[in-house]
């Protein structure tokens, strides 16, 4: 019960390393393999009696985090520069007469670590005293408490009761400080990485501390709002629960969740996530580290997309007449029939059908309606592609991670729908020409505004057939003859191509809402049903279409192409957020 | 035609086909001519339980019978598996004593106690128990000890026809139920005991109280003695029914009574003393022809060495804290918890996180109400075990049924089946 | 009226069938399913049915009467029970077979006297014997010559019931069960019908009626003293006839469930009624054969030695103590049940052939002799 408990991995090597999966890079991503430092970068140090080489310009802390050995912080993030303000990272270097912060030591030639003597111990112990001297008895209700990291190390390393006799010094419980944020300056422990957050991430000074001594609270200044688009990053980087998001608040403890990597849908930036789910909802997006996409961050937009996933959702496939009259509520296996009988019948007659590739879907639905359009074009039938999407907000662009295009695989679509694609306009000018005969639109998505929609409804409505794989329920989707549910992103697995082309797996978290298929399920089913491609890869499950996809858009002349490195990774097992320890 | 053949649209059932398998008859059999000729017979496929009364509900046994003589039998166990040890995986180490309660559901406080006993193992705490805990693990297990043997032995009665003694016995395990529901706020599934100690310590006059309810207990085992042992029909029923001898109980991996009854005094709180058995007098009682009177007698005799040790036990035991005072260990008192922010999160971290183990691995082993109940537990530092796994006394036990029932006669299954002891919750897990 | 019955004998062997059966038999059976819980849970510590209760509509009243209302809720509940008949039965053998087992105890109970003989006319009088009566009736349903071989012959009948309950379920179990029934009640009957030749021999008549008749009112007198062997072999194998513990084996509760695992409802109850009929049965058997019958020990023709009593009340007193000796019976035969392991079913084969079947024939040997010598002085 003395030092190998403390030193003891804490967490079990399965749920270590799925975890590990997590916190990787996503499969696919571009990070090119880090070159293998040339010997002369590297230093060799000595950590708790052990020789181990690292980098020059690393410091201790991360070095020995390197290695494998547990060093307590707060004020430290990867993502951060250091301050050394909590003083939770002392470590002992030989020779030096005071214990150092490791977090603010770089390493030098030959030094020599020590992390588990006696001196350093208490050095912790003695920090996390202070620390809890004024904390308020909050975890019961704390929405920190279980993956706080507060509680981690105290569990950790100090273990030992209360000495004060006095009241804790009191400050403001439930600030309104900002949109989406509320502040419990009681539970600050002034490590001021929330700070650092707002002024080297997003790049506006909107949090400082105030006062000093046990009295020193962090606070906005007046009249001044935490308002930035990356304002919940604050909330993550906390390592208690002094901030805390209004969203997600008095929901569920953390303890409840599971954890599944994926990818935002929310911009075309395709920031790594980690969905949080639990009781079969998710709950909320948490960022995932990506040093080549988005290092430790999103923004505030991409963590509310989650709620797409339960709100006005088409959850059940219909047929009917379209025009917007009243369809009839069927299976999704008869609606795909009838789907295909309206579709090989336009085209036998020799009508042009026109596919739409919507950049919502994932790559593997795209890549079969590209295998459907080749087949038909084969066949002699005169076939249109168009990428489309949601509509670009130019506006919210900047430099850090929040992309115009709100679509998170519109270089998917690109790819698949092929050179020729058109786009919306070029949508809208056939529908509005009546050059089309049948449409057949994976995605509803369409990026024009309302009276757009009403000006093209005539058009829609002169469709011979229209079918629509949505996955949310509108007046567009209403004009179709066939109507079939399909899953949000949180609900397959698939991938998406985000701007800088790089192929990223998104995974399944909750299970379909209703009858919902995934579109890719839905294309093949249609296809099979219509007879136009039949026993393919692609069409058995997510990840021969992946494995298809990737081999088929390779170039041919051997050079790496956008899905040069896609992998579509391992399958992961449920990852409770109780074995998780600590987040933050 | 005396027997029919069946057309094809019968032959639907089990019973159907083994009618379409029956041999053939010898010629003019069915006609009055040759009256002398052999009447054909066939051993009968018969399946008893897994619904069957005195299968506990939990065991099937596919017989094959020639009237009512076992030729074959298949015992086929697992019906009331519940995923014990994997579940164990997923629960914290504090969190995996009420699954124990549910193994030997009889006696459940010898497995809080067997499981309490590996973890220390593995934590290396072993020798740090405070003594009036280790003394406290005593009296309920021996208390939980007496309760199994008295549903052993009353049910046994009951299987072959003697109701009332039955009931005698458990008017008796009531009376100690509920001086353990006093003691540890459950009847049936306490979780009392926890790593490094007990939950709660005795309640007052716990003493007196079972001392009063021994008393008791006595008389009524002497009144079922009176009622059966010296009864012709219950001795002829239990008398060299089932014998195995010493060295094939061996073999099997025997362990507890039904081992002792065939006269090896194995006993694990002798041979390998644990806690404070070494401190106190009692005797190991042994049988002599491993019969299934011997598994009887045998558990008759060792619930009045409980009761010695209990009264021992009672008499020795000393003052003190009933659970190590280890704050990774052990829940801080609740005034710390609900005033101090260090006692609220050691408490928190210790129930969502659990009692964190260093990496190893242990095997510990105690006397059950069966045999050895062993535990193996393989810690990877996590606060719930990598891996656990019972050595369930009456799993092993249960190997050798088809062994003790083949040539018996289907009455004497009954009886043997209750000697062996299985306790699904156990046998399963 | 008591004329108007005397005179049509068929009206009154109605009436005695309907007293015997209606009042006393089947009430006594359905009570003595109350009574066997009742007092299996005295003699284990527990209570035991005790909460049927009756509320008398209007006044409010609860007649609780230590929950011996708890047969008519058995009975109600039997009733009212789903008539489940498995698919692959045969049919007519299952419908038929818990007639087969009710209705022989039923009918034997003709042979059975339940009281001295009425001598219409003189009910109030004071009378020291029948002679003068011009006109009696018997309190007995049938007064047959041949008595007790008509129960022996219905007796054996009964074993039809069990065995066709357990050969038509189409379940192994009960074919089992059933086996187990007609081998062992088979077994049983040889010991039965023998254990009696004796008191046959003694009494020199097969006719109940005149076996009480023989034995008197001077206890010393009964059966039970000059035949004490076969009264002990006689009740051993009539309780293995009734095929209760600890001759249970048909059914053998944890071994095979029984013979009637797959009736439910009314059939069951049918079975189980009949399982205690046959109990009171064997009481009155008893108590006929080896108790006296309806003897009273010192109650003459005209009451007492000490108390001259009416006629009608001398009949009345012996038949309620001819009801209270069955009573006993019943009673001792539930403590038996309660008492003793069951049997596996070769230590009852051999307890019937190898044990009970010889000493019973000895009983013969020696109850002959002696009736020899005691002709020859
Ligand atoms: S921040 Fe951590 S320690 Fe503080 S109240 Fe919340 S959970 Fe508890
Ligand atoms: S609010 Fe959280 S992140 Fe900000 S200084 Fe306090 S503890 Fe650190
Ligand atoms: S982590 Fe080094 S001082 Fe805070």
């Amino acid at each position: 019960m003395s030092q190998d408990l403390r030193n003891a991995p804490t967490t079990k090597p399965a749920i270590a390393e799925a975890l590990r999966d997590i916190a990787a890079p996503a499969a696919g991503a571009t990070a090119a393999t880090p070159v293998a430092p040339a010997p002369s970068d590297m230093v060799t140090i000595k950590v708790d009696g052990r020789e181990v080489q690292v980098k020059k310009g690393t410091n201790v802390l991360e070095a020995c985090l390197q290695n494998g050995v547990d060093v307590s912080y707060f004020c430290y993030h990867p993502g951060l520069s250091s301050p050394a303000v909590c003083r939770q990272c002392l470590v002992e270097v030989v020779g030096q007469p005071k214990l150092v912060p490791s977090c603010y030591t770089p390493v030098a030639d030959k030094m020599e670590v020590v992390t588990n003597s006696a001196r350093v111990v208490q050095a912790r112990q003695q920090m996390l005293e202070f620390t809890l001297v004024n904390h308020p008895v909050d975890c019961p209700i704390c929405d920190k408490a279980g993956e706080c990291t507060l509680q981690k190390l105290y569990d950790d390393w100090d273990h030992k009761g209360s000495r004060t006799e006095f009241d804790k010094v009191h400050k403001p419980k439930m600030a309104d400080i900002g949109p989406h944020i509320v502040l419990d300056a009681e539970r600050c422990i002034l490590c001021s990485r929330c700070i650092r957050v707002c002024d080297e991430v997003a790049g506006v000074h909107q949090l400082g501390m105030a006062w000093r001594g046990d009295r020193e609270q962090l606070t906005v200044a007046p009249g001044q709002r935490l308002d930035n688009p990356y304002s919940l990053n604050t909330v993550d980087v906390c390592p208690v629960g002094a901030l805390t998001s209004k969203d997600f608040r008095f929901t569920l403890r953390a303890w409840e969740l599971y954890t599944v990597p994926s990818v935002c849908p929310g911009c075309a930036t395709g920031c790594n996530v980690e969905i949080h789910h639990g009781q079969g909802e998710v709950w909320r997006l948490v960022p995932r580290e990506n040093l080549s996409v988005n290092k430790y961050w999103m923004c505030d937009d991409g963590r509310f997309t989650y709620k797409e996933i339960r709100s006005r959702r088409h959850s059940g496939a219909r047929i009917g007449s379209g025009r917007g009259l009243p369809a009839q509520a069927v299976s999704v296996d008869k609606a795909t029939s009838f789907a295909a009988e309206r579709l090989s019948g336009t085209v036998q007659k020799g009508g042009t059908i026109g596919l739409v590739f919507n950049a919502q879907a994932e790559n593997e639905a795209l890549f079969g309606l590209s295998q459907v359009a080749a087949k038909l074009e084969a066949a002699g039938a005169t076939v249109r592609r168009y990428v489309v999407g949601r509509k670009s907000h130019p506006e919210r662009a900047d430099k850090i991670l929040r992309h115009a295009d709100m679509n998170p695989n519109t270089r998917g679509a690109q790819v698949f729908a092929g050179a020729g694609a058109g786009d919306a306009d070029a949508l809208r000018s056939d529908l509005g020409k009546g050059a089309l005969k049948a449409l057949w639109m994976v995605g509803e998505d369409l990026p024009f505004d309302d009276a757009v929609l009403v000006e093209l409804a005539p058009s829609l409505d002169a469709l011979e057939t229209f079918v629509v794989q949505a996955v949310h329920d509108s007046p567009l989707v209403r004009r179709a003859h066939v109507q079939l549910p399909a899953c949000t992103w949180a609900e397959v697995d698939g991938s998406f191509t985000n701007a800088k082309s790089m192929v990223q797996r998104i995974r399944c978290s909750v299970s379909p809402a209703g009858d919902a298929r995934s579109h890719m399920e839905l294309v093949s089913m249609i296809a099979k049903k219509t007879r136009w491609v039949e026993g393919e890869a692609w069409q058995k499950s997510p990840r021969q279409a992946f494995l298809q996809l990737t081999a088929a858009v390779q170039p041919q002349d051997g050079s790496a192409g956008p899905f040069a490195s896609a992998d579509w990774g391992r399958e992961l097992p449920p990852v409770q957020l109780r074995f998780a320890n600590s987040r933050g | 035609m005396v027997f029919g053949m069946p057309t094809p649209d019968e032959i639907v059932s089990g019973a159907a086909r083994e009618l379409r398998s029956r041999p053939q008859f010898p010629p003019g059999f069915g006609e009055d001519a040759d009256d002398d000729a052999p009447l054909p017979t066939e051993p009968m496929t018969i399946n008893m339980g897994p619904s069957h009364p005195a299968m506990h509900g939990t065991v099937r046994i596919i017989l094959t019978v020639d009237g009512e003589t076992v030729k074959e039998a298949d015992v086929q166990v697992g019906y009331l598996h519940r995923c014990f040890e994997k579940e164990a995986e997923y629960a914290t180490y504090t969190q995996v004593f009420p699954y124990t309660d549910r193994l030997n559901y009889v006696s459940p406080l010898l497995n809080n106690v067997g499981f309490a006993m590996a973890a220390e193992k593995l934590l290396g705490i072993s020798d740090k128990i405070p003594e009036r805990a280790q003394y406290i693990r005593v009296l309920i297990g021996e208390i939980s000890r007496i309760t199994d043997h008295l549903t052993c032995v009353g049910a046994s009665g009951m299987e072959v026809g003697a109701f009332t003694p039955f009931l005698w016995m458990i008017k008796c395990r009531e009376w100690l139920w509920e001086l353990l529901e006093e003691l540890t706020g459950a009847r049936l599934t306490h979780s009392y005991v926890r790593i490094g100690g007990v939950a709660a310590d005795l309640t007052d006059n716990f003493a007196q109280r079972l001392r009063d309810v021994l008393a008791k207990c006595r008389e009524a085992m002497v009144d079922v003695e009176k009622l059966i042992v010296k009864n012709r029909i219950f001795r002829d029923r239990m008398d060299g029914v089932a014998v195995i001898s010493a060295e094939e109980a061996v073999a099997y991996g025997w362990t507890g009574p039904c081992l002792r009854s065939t006269g090896v005094p194995y006993d694990v709180r002798k041979d390998h003393p644990y806690l404070v058995y070494d401190r106190f007098d009692f005797d190991v009682p042994v049988g002599s022809t491993g019969d299934n009177y011997d598994r009887f007698a045998v558990r008759m005799e060792e619930m009045r060495q409980s009761m010695r040790i209990l009264e021992q036990a009672l008499d020795q035991i000393p003052a003190g804290p009933f659970k190590l005072d280890d704050p990774r260990i052990s829940l801080p008192p609740k005034s710390q918890v609900y005033n101090t922010i260090e006692g609220m999160i050691g408490h928190f971290k210790q129930i969502v996180d659990g009692v964190k183990i260093p990496p190893g691995e242990a095997y510990s082993y105690t006397e059950g109400g069966n045999g050895e109940l062993g535990f193996y537990l393989v810690s990877d530092g996590t606060g719930r075990p990598y891996r656990c796994h019972v050595r369930a006394p009456c799993f092993i036990l249960m190997q050798s049924v088809p062994k003790l029932i083949i040539g018996a006669g289907v009455a004497d299954i009954i009886p043997t089946f209750g000697m062996i002891n299985m306790i699904g919750g156990e046998c399963d897990r | 009226m008591l004329e108007f019955l005397a005179d049509h004998s068929a009206i009154a062997a109605l009436l005695k069938v309907f007293f015997l059966l209606m009042a006393f038999v089947m009430p006594l059976a359905s009570l003595s399913t109350w009574a066997e819980r009742r007092q299996s849970a005295m003699m284990q510590d527990r209570l035991g049915p005790n909460r049927a209760e009756i509320t008398i509509p209007g006044l409010g009243w609860t007649l609780r009467l230590w929950g011996i209302t708890h047969f008519v809720a058995d009975a109600l509940k039997m009733a009212f029970k789903e008539d489940l008949v498995p698919s692959k039965v045969d049919r007519v053998l299952y419908g038929i077979a818990p007639i087969m087992a009710i209705a022989p105890v039923l009918i034997t109970f003709a042979i059975v006297p339940f009281g001295s003989d009425l001598c219409v006319g003189k009910m109030t009088e004071i009378i020291t014997s029948l002679e003068g009566c011009r006109r009696t009736i018997p309190l007995q349903v049938v007064r047959l010559d041949i008595g007790m071989l008509f129960y022996f012959a219905l007796a054996s009948l009964a074993v039809y019931g069990t065995t066709l309950a357990g050969w038509s379920s189409y379940n192994k179990w009960s074919l089992l069960g059933g086996l187990r029934a007609s081998s062992q009640m088979m077994s049983y009957e040889v010991t039965m019908g023998l254990s009696l030749m004796g008191a046959f021999l003694y009494y020199g008549t097969l006719e109940p009626n005149a076996m009480v008749l023989a034995q008197g009112d001077n206890p010393l007198n009964w059966g039970l003293f000059y035949q004490p062997l076969g009264f002990i072999l006689f009740l051993t194998a009539a309780i293995a006839e009734t095929k209760r513990a600890p001759f249970d084996l048909p059914e053998g509760e944890p071994e095979l469930i029984g013979y009637f695992v797959e009736y439910s409802g009314m059939r069951f109850g049918i079975f189980f009624l009949a399982e205690f009929i046959e109990t009171i049965f064997l009481a009155a058997i008893v108590t006929t054969v080896f108790l006296g019958g309806w003897h009273v020990p010192g109650l003459h023709e005209d009451g007492f030695s000490f108390l001259k009593l009416p006629h009608i009340a001398v009949v009345l007193l012996r038949s309620a103590v001819w009801g209270g000796k069955i009573l006993f019976l019943c009673w001792l035969q539930l403590l038996i049940r309660w008492t003793l392991p069951r049997f596996r079913p070769d230590q009852l084969m051999r307890m019937g052939w190898k044990q009970l079947l010889p000493l019973s024939l000895l009983n013969i040997v020696l109850t002959a002799a002696w009736v020899l010598w005691r002709s020859a002085h």
